[in-house]
Order: structure tokens, then sequence, then C-alpha cells
């Protein structure tokens, strides 16, 4: 009787919800046990990183580059440029590299090292000396020269946020203001000449005179004032009466453009020479997309636009007309500054690595350097001969 | 004659490799390496979190750092849930037909092989 109610229970199908719920079950269950090994595991990684060190991550990859700073001498053969990349790596993976351009040899930079966040790139107009102020207001200097000579450390502010720096145009002094005071020093032994103490509060930007006799400088709060290198003492200032959200020197110095803040940011142009402060009423009304350049001459304005359409664009004005002569498209990245040089050759440097020299009068790219190619070959090549620690923050 | 002996191999070889036991412990270490590999790559995610975004090749990925708001969290959990997910569904497949869990399970570390390499050479 029993045998035959066991070959009955045994012809009796399982229902279908109930074999769907024990695969539920055992899919659930198996997961859960997969979870755990994936957490063992995750912890054996753990261990072998943190406890033992060891380093397997990768470090080639370089995924960005950007430029951030670029400055060019008076005869336009040497520049400097602070290249930051960003690399696959566990640690020091934001590198900020400054870099020399020997203009007669493009195809060759040459890599000075790293820094610790560089902020501001000053070149001296006719010698070959150089000045690199960083966020942790430590101050360097270097000399532009074929064979790579690492930065020397000249000083150290307190406050490197609001740090100015300028190198004058014979390359003997190093001129440095903060909110309080403007530090002069003697380039080649580091001599601390001068600290004079000023009212005007944050500085946009500082600058020596062509004739290296004046310090510039333009206050945020809406001075644009003279200093004597000799003396120290204020020699002329000139009140603009609004605050300056932007400014830029021409090369020499003798023209400096601002934008006014106010509920319609004003454009103006100031001669130093003769004191004429005049308004920049472009015909096209334009907004402020980015920074601004004046020639040499003060007879051209470079601002930058941003189009959907189009991307950044830099338009080049006539100051005195108003007339827009010309306009070069940029490409997708962020200009990061713009520069007249003194031959009048503009450069615009961008968040994607590229320095880009546009010739105005023949309307034709006269040279550019892409930081994520040179990035991506100087890391192989220091990788081979050096290892990765070459690449080690200084 | 030739044939012979290199089919007898081949049988000989295929017992060996193949055989049942031989074969559970060919799926478990595949198996293991699938989720190794995953797992070291979720490290270098959270490792490299800061530049991430810059690097994530996986547009599932890069749109789950998106709705974390940047953060990898999202994108680590849901990686190693997957991977649970995909380990334990292989087993089940195993259980119920050993060698097309065992083909698959070899492609899905043949990928992962590569996956490890692109992570290691860059």
């Amino acid at each position: 009787m029993m045998e035959d109610m066991s070959t009955m229970n045994d012809g009796i199908a399982t229902p279908p919800w109930q074999v769907l719920a024990s695969h539920v079950f055992r899919f659930t269950w198996l997961t859960l046990a997969m979870a755990c090994g994936v957490a063992v595991l995750l912890a054996a990684e753990a261990v072998v990183l943190w406890q033992l060190g060891v380093n397997y991550v990768p470090k080639t990859g370089i995924a960005t580059a950007g430029v951030w700073d670029f400055a060019i001498d008076a005869d336009g053969r040497w520049a400097v440029s602070h290249v930051v990349y960003l690399r696959k790596s566990r640690d020091e993976s934001l590198q900020n590299e400054i870099v020399l351009h020997d203009l007669q040899q493009p195809e060759h930079p040459i890599r000075l090292g790293a820094a610790s966040y560089p902020r501001q790139l000053v070149i001296s107009a006719r010698s070959n000396r150089f000045a690199v102020g960083c966020y942790d207001g430590s101050i360097l200097i270097g000399k532009a020269q074929p064979a790579p000579t690492p930065l020397q450390p000249l000083a150290r502010l307190a406050d490197g946020v609001a740090c100015q720096l300028a190198c004058s145009a014979d390359g003997q002094f190093i001129a440095a203001a903060d909110s309080q005071c403007i530090y002069l020093w003697r380039s080649a032994d580091g001599q601390l000449l001068r600290r004079t103490p000023h009212a005007n509060g944050i500085l946009q930007s500082l600058l020596f005179a062509d004739d290296t006799q004046s310090l510039l400088s333009v206050s945020a709060a809406g001075q644009v004032c003279l200093w004597g290198v000799a003396s120290g003492q204020l020699q002329r200032s000139y009140e603009l009466h609004a605050a300056i959200e932007q400014s830029a020197w021409s090369a020499g110095g003798r023209w400096v453009t601002v934008v006014l803040a106010g509920a319609e940011p004003r454009r103006q142009l100031l001669d130093l020479e003769t004191g004429e402060l005049r308004s920049l009423d472009l015909k096209i009304a334009r907004r402020i997309d980015g920074p601004l350049a004046v020639s040499c001459d003060g007879a051209r304005l470079a601002t930058v636009y941003y189009a959907l359409t189009t991307g950044y664009c830099i338009e080049l004005w006539d100051t005195h007309t108003g007339e827009r002569l010309d306009q070069f498209e940029c490409g997708g990245g962020n200009l990061n500054g713009l520069l007249f040089a003194a031959d009048g050759t503009l450069y615009a440097w961008d968040s994607k690595g590229a320095i880009t020299a546009w010739n105005a009068a023949e309307r034709q790219q006269a040279w550019s350097f892409c930081a994520l190619q040179w990035a991506r070959k100087e890391l192989n090549v220091a990788g081979q001969n050096q290892g990765v620690s070459a690449f080690s923050m200084q | 004659m030739l044939t012979l002996v290199q089919g007898h191999r081949w049988i000989l070889l295929r017992s060996l490799m193949m055989g049942a036991p031989y074969r559970t412990l060919w799926f478990a270490g595949l198996l293991l390496f699938i989720a190794a590999v995953s797992v070291h790559d979720a490290v270098l995610v959270v490792l490299l979190e800061d530049i991430i975004q810059d690097f994530e090749r996986n547009p599932v990925g890069c749109w789950l750092i998106e709705i974390a708001q940047g953060s990898v969290w999202l994108f680590v959990l849901v990686k190693l849930l997957g991977t649970s997910l995909v380990g334990a569904g292989q087993v089940m497949i195993y259980q119920w037909r050993p060698h097309l869990a065992l083909a698959s399970t070899l492609a899905l570390a043949t990928f992962q092989l590569g996956l490890l390499l692109y992570l290691s050479v860059g």
C-alpha cells in the first residue's frame, strides 16, 4: 500500500510556480554567496594596496592636458608655458609642468620640471630671465637657455593666491605684490631690495615699464598706479571710479585695457604716456566671454566671444573705430589667455592644451603647440629612461 | 597511424582538462578571475575618483557617475552587484548545462583579460 502511495506521489508534477520559486531562491542565495566572494576579493586587494604598499596602477595614460599660462619675450625667441595634465595614477595624478619654448627650435620644447601649483608666469622682455609665481606663495626663477636648468627659489610670500608678479625688461629685478605690499628683488642674488606698502588692496596685475624705471599696477578696486622703481614712491595714479573685472597690459606697458564692473561692463583703454582714457565702443555689442589683450601700439584689441555654432572665437578690433578687423575660431577648449607679443603676433592658449600663434597681418597660424601630445611623449620617454618616479612632484 | 596517435593524445588531454572534477576547477578558476578583474577595476575607479570622469570609457559608468553627482559609489555598487549576479547566473547555468556554462565563462574571462590588459598597459 505504502509503495503504491509513493508511486502516486512521484507521478504528480511539481507546480511551475514552485519550480520558479526554487530557482529564484537558489539564484538569490548564489548571488549573496558571490557578493561575499567579491567582498573577500575587495578586502584582499585593499590589503595588497595599503598594507603592502604595492603600486601597480599604470602611469602611462594621459587623459587631458591644458595650458594655463604663457609668456613670451620681446624678441619672440623664448616663451614659457604652464602645462597641466592628468595621468592615470594612484598618486599625484595632476601634474603641473613648466615648459620652455625656444621658438627657433619649436619642435623641441624644454621640460623644466614640476612646480607646486604655479599661478603666474612672467618673462623679461630682453633678457633670458623668467619667474614663476605659485599658489603656495613661492616664487621661482629660471633662465631661458637650450640646456634645461632647474628653477631656483627666490622668495616665499604669505599670500600666494592674491600675488601678482613682474619681471623687468632687462631681467635685473623681480617684483611681486600681494594685497598689502609690493616687493622688489634683485634676480641675480635674490636679495630683497624694497618692500613698499600700498593701500590699493588686491592687485589685478603688475608690470615693469619698458625702461624699468616704473612699476605699473592695476588694482581690483579701480586704481592704475605708477611706482618709481628706484625710489619706491607712488609717481602717478589714475582713479577709474569702478571695480576692475579684467585688465591687460600691452607689451612695454604703455597701454592698459580694463573691463569696469557694472550692470553693463565697460571696456576702457588708458594711455599711460598721455593719461588719456578712452571708452572702447565696439561696433558689434559683445558679451565678455574670456580674456582680452591689447596690442603694443594700442591700436588693436583682442577679445573672446563664445557662440554655440562656432565655439570660442577670438575677435580682433580696431580700438579707434570700433570696427571688427578679423576673427579666428579656436576649437573646443576654454581660452585661458590671450597675449599680443611685441611683434604683433597674437598668442592664445586654452584648456585643451593648445597654444596658437596667429599672425594677424597675414591671417595665418604662425606657430602652435599641443600640450597633450607633448606630455604623452615626454612621459613615455621619461618612463623608459628614468622610470615613473621621474614624474614625482618636487 | 599518426592521426590515431594525435586523436588519442587529444582524448587524453581532453579527459585531463575537461573531465568532471577538472571542469569544475576550470569553471571556478575562470569565475574567480572574472570577479577579481571586476574588483580590481572597481578599486581603480575608487582610487582615481577625482579624474575618473575623464578616463571612464563605459557610457553606463559615466551616466552612473553623472547621476551620483560626480561620486563613484553608485557606479562601484552597480558594478560589483552586476558581477555577483553574473557569477550566480553562471553557476546556475553550470548546474544545468556544464559545457555551455564553461564556454560562456571562458568568453567572459577572455573579455576580462582584455580589460585587465587595458587597465594595466594603458
